[in-house]
């Protein structure tokens, strides 16, 4: 498999080393640190022709929720046409979350996974291999 | 049907609620596509529909409703087809996507009465069927695409409903919307073998993650066999298994499937009390988990399981669950005997068990028989008693909603201390409206804490993960560690759990690591092999304290100064630090914990980040520890976010205010107490003590008539163990404070953690005594 590019966004510096730690572990990592940040990373790895692979989404940010990264990412996506496309960015929400309801809005607004703070290093991998990512 | 905890309760009701609101905005474009050829329209649809399926799927297949799952998953192939491809849409898919809506609303009234969604698989397999035909004729007969439900190759009549279905839809096959083309060819393997690579390889993970659930239910049994609610955390290992066993079953794993389903037996019998938990058992299971695990390790390799291994485990089971009635039940699956046999021995073995007490002249015939009757109907009685014990007396409500009804409750208290407080009031006339006030008062404060208890959830749901944590840091370290939890039901703020877990976790890891020694250097120091950890969460007055206590080796004073002085930290004067003081170094940034004391094989994330943490909550660490005999860490975080008990002070127009709980006391200083040391600084002699002194009005420029010490007050103030002072205009008096965020304007105004309105209508401002805290502790620049 060749090595994936990975965003994680995340304002907690505790989750921050636990994804950048485990994540590197399969390709190039770039973390930011508010949902503006996320979302204009997301758009230069597109001008560079480089997307990422993947994308962890934590669900309560400072500035622009998860949530709302989540759902400008798949509108933009769908807007150049990538809908069901392999352009498609897999999407990966990092909560302390357990209801079922904002789990729901998450899927709806099309994120692929969750994964529940704290976090376990196995639970990414199992993750990972369950969206085809690594195997 | 097996028993659902409350909590799997409320998250299928809030599934069927959530997707029964999603279906009726979603329902009515789905019926649009069927008059318009709008290709625009065509693809946004298409997405939101696809959307909508794969909420369901995911949801269902978190709350293990997999009939749901199934269905939605095969919708979900389809319409992704159309997604990679709205040309290719056709009204005439319409209906199979209707139905398939219609069946899942049967299902969703079902969940909502009986939280699952069985007795329906008549209608999800006649509909998967439908849904993977549909695929097959978008795709074409190759069968080559990788979500495609295809059929075997060269089949060319539909195949029967349940054909398709075991193909179709592999229980596992998570979404995986973009790979490409699944081997087509490995579907003509032996039915043995599992049908798809990926099927299989989604089983494995999954299994993994189920094997673990119960692993770690059986280590919480363990431990808290008496503590917890056994039947719960049996009836998770027993569900584990029970789905182990179904997607076994479903893939040809015979192996797999006979023996998580006699573990599966085995589980039942507990919970019906035939049979104890002890440590022989727990160990039985533990070993039926290795070999399930071995096994699907050994799959996801390619190779075969251990047969040999399998059935030596099965015959453990077996072994140690046989009593007279499984006894039979074996007998009868091995074809000796027949059912009605064994009932009819079973008959003769109870009533010649009253013979011989007849015979023996220890009973008469008629109570024996009497004895029999009352047994007979003991027996159907327990299980029909059971259900009942499911319904609680609780309603959902939104937490938005409770969010506002606190908020209120806030703004309810500052309005009846405004009323309380008014001049008007002080008239000798009014002493009945004051007492009626009065009394207002204490409703209002019932109220408040109604309200704020609403909130609150028991810190169990953290603590449980840690068990875990443990478990796992000190077998990867070969080190044999107890975890005991204390104050379990303690409640905090939800928002508080939630927050406190990742801190606690690293804390916890820290304690296994660095704190508990090998079982060998423990034994040469004179303790048991055992390392112990106690986490401990308590209420002390208005905060939470969670302490982490464990016995191990403690922190080495000469070890953290020498790296402090290495860093910069310390200079030479460090040796005359105090104890506490030279812990609180490890919660400084730059300290690295992972190089200092050892390798640690935890995540590298410095201490610094875990105090930050704590202090974002408000709260303190404070460090206590003995070369030799362990440390406590102890978390002190304010228990409500929103509500204080402040003092009140003033200092020239303004009115600050304190949380109580930093106070230590409060008093009217004599010139005599006060000494100024060489760069100027003010301190007060108390007790043996000497403690710098903060002048409120110096810090804020503020012009006040009170500048001589002796006319104002001092507050001793006591934040993360330091003590210094505040000096004060006065004192006006301590009362409950609703914390506010501070107004944009004043954000950047230093030492200050919120406002607050006051009684009088006026602003307070809430002084942050730790930041104060900071000011005593760094050399000052005196102009």
């Amino acid at each position: 498999m060749k090595p994936l590019n990975v965003l994680i966004m995340e304002d907690d510096l505790v989750s921050i080393e636990f994804l950048d730690e485990i994540l590197s572990g399969y390709g190039q990592v770039d973390i930011a640190e508010s949902g503006k940040d996320a979302l204009h990373a997301f758009h230069m790895a597109h001008a560079r022709s480089q997307p990422y692979d993947l994308i962890t989404l934590d669900i309560g940010m400072p500035d622009i929720s998860g949530n709302e990264v989540l759902d400008k990412i798949r509108e933009w996506e769908y807007t150049k046409g990538f809908v069901g496309q392999e352009e498609e960015v897999k999407i990966i929400m990092v909560t302390a979350e357990k209801r079922m309801k904002e789990r729901i809005r998450s899927l709806r607004k099309g994120c692929e996974e969750f994964i529940s703070k704290p976090i376990e290093k196995e639970k990414i991998a199992s993750t990972l291999l369950k969206l085809g990512l690594i195997d | 049907m097996t028993q659902i905890s409350e909590d799997q309760q409320d998250q299928i009701l809030e599934f069927v609620s959530e997707i029964t609101e999603m279906l009726d905005s979603v329902e009515p474009t789905l019926i649009n596509l069927g008059s318009t050829d709008d290709s625009e329209e065509i693809k946004s649809t298409v997405n939101d529909i696809f959307r909508l399926f794969h909420s369901m799927k995911g949801g269902a297949g978190f709350l293990q409703l997999s009939t749901i799952e199934k269905i939605t998953h095969s919708a979900e192939n389809l319409l992704q087809h159309f997604r990679k491809d709205p040309t290719t849409w056709h009204s005439d898919y319409l209906e199979v996507l209707m139905n398939s809506c219609d069946v899942i609303r049967q299902m969703l009234e079902q969940a909502k009465e009986e939280f699952h969604d069985t007795g329906f698989e008549e209608e999800a397999t006649d509909l998967i069927a439908q849904l993977a035909k549909k695929l097959k004729l978008l795709t074409g007969d190759s069968g080559a695409d990788s979500m495609s439900a295809a059929p075997k190759p060269n089949v060319e009549p539909a195949p029967t409903p349940a054909e398709v279905v075991a193909e179709a839809s592999p229980l596992f096959d998570l979404p995986d919307l973009t790979a490409p083309a699944a081997e087509p060819e490995k579907k003509e393997e032996t039915p043995q073998a599992p049908a798809s690579t990926k099927g299989l390889g989604s089983f494995v993970s999954s299994a993994e993650e189920l094997l673990e659930t119960a692993e770690g239910a059986i280590l919480v049994l363990e431990r808290l066999g008496g503590e917890v609610d056994n039947q719960e955390y049996l009836h998770s290992i027993l569900r584990s298994f029970h789905t182990i066993k179904g997607n076994a079953g479903f893939l040809g794993l015979a192996l797999i499937e006979r023996l998580s389903h006699k573990a599966e037996t085995v589980l039942e019998e507990m919970k019906e009390g035939k049979l104890t938990l002890d440590e022989q058992s727990t160990q039985v299971i533990l070993e039926v988990i290795d070999v399930l695990r071995e096994g699907t390790v050994a799959l996801a390799q390619g190779l075969q399981c251990d047969a040999t291994r399998f059935e030596e485990t099965e015959t453990k089971l077996i072994a140690f669950s046989a009593n007279p009635t499984l006894l039979g039940n074996i007998m009868v699956e091995m074809g000796t005997v027949k059912p009605d046999d064994v009932e009819e021995a079973l008959d003769q073995q109870k009533s010649s068990l009253g013979n011989i007490l007849v015979k023996m002249g220890k009973a008469n015939p008629q109570d024996v028989e009497k004895a029999l009757e009352t047994q007979n109907t003991r027996q159907k009685k327990t299980p029909a008693a059971k259900p009942s014990s499911i319904k609680a007396q609780d309603i959902r409500v939104g937490l938005d909603k409770l969010d506002k009804l606190i908020d209120l409750v806030g703004e309810l208290v500052i309005s009846e201390t405004m009323i309380a407080h008014h001049p008007a009031l002080e008239s000798n006339e009014l002493e009945d409206l004051r007492n009626m006030i009065r009394q207002l008062d204490r409703y209002i404060r019932e109220l408040q804490e109604t309200a704020m208890s609403m909130r609150m959830v028991p810190v169990s749901s953290v603590f449980q993960k840690m068990v875990r944590v443990v478990h796992d840091t000190s077998k990867k370290l070969g080190k044999q560690v107890d975890l005991k939890m204390v104050g379990e039901k303690t409640e905090v703020d939800k928002t508080l759990v939630e927050q406190v877990a990742d801190p606690l976790l690293h804390l916890i890891r820290n304690a296994v690591d660095h704190g508990v020694e090998m079982p060998g250097d423990r034994k040469a120091a004179g303790k048991s092999s055992n390392g112990t950890i106690r986490l401990e969460a308590q209420h002390v007055g208005n905060e939470v304290w969670i302490i982490i206590d464990d016995d191990g080796k403690g922190l080495s004073r000469d070890v953290i100064l020498g790296k402090a002085k290495e860093k910069g930290m310390v200079g030479d004067d460090g040796e005359s630090l105090a104890d506490e003081d030279v812990w609180k170094l490890i919660l400084e940034p730059g300290f690295s914990t992972k190089e200092a004391v050892t390798d640690l094989s935890g995540r590298g994330v410095g201490m610094d980040v875990v105090k930050q943490n704590i202090e974002k909550l408000r709260g303190s660490i404070s460090i206590e520890s003995k070369l030799g005999s362990g440390s406590i860490f102890t978390l002190k975080i304010p228990l409500t976010l929103t509500i204080i008990d402040g003092l009140l002070i003033r200092v020239a127009n303004t009115s600050y205010a304190l949380p109580t709980t930093t106070i230590k006391e409060t008093l009217q200083p004599q010139d005599s107490q006060v000494t100024k040391t060489m760069d100027g600084t003010e301190m007060l002699r108390l007790r043996e003590k000497m403690l710098p002194i903060l002048r409120l009005h110096t810090l804020y420029h503020l012009d006040t008539k009170i500048t001589e010490l002796s006319k104002g007050m001092i507050l001793v103030i006591e934040q993360s163990d330091q003590m210094f002072c505040i000096f004060v205009d006065s004192v006006l008096g301590q009362q409950q404070i609703v914390v506010k965020g501070l107004p944009q304007a004043m954000v950047n105004v230093p030492h200050l953690s919120g406002c607050t309105i006051l009684g009088n209508g006026q602003v307070g401002l809430i002084l942050d005594a730790s930041s104060l805290s900071k000011i005593t502790t760094q050399p000052r620049a005196r102009g």
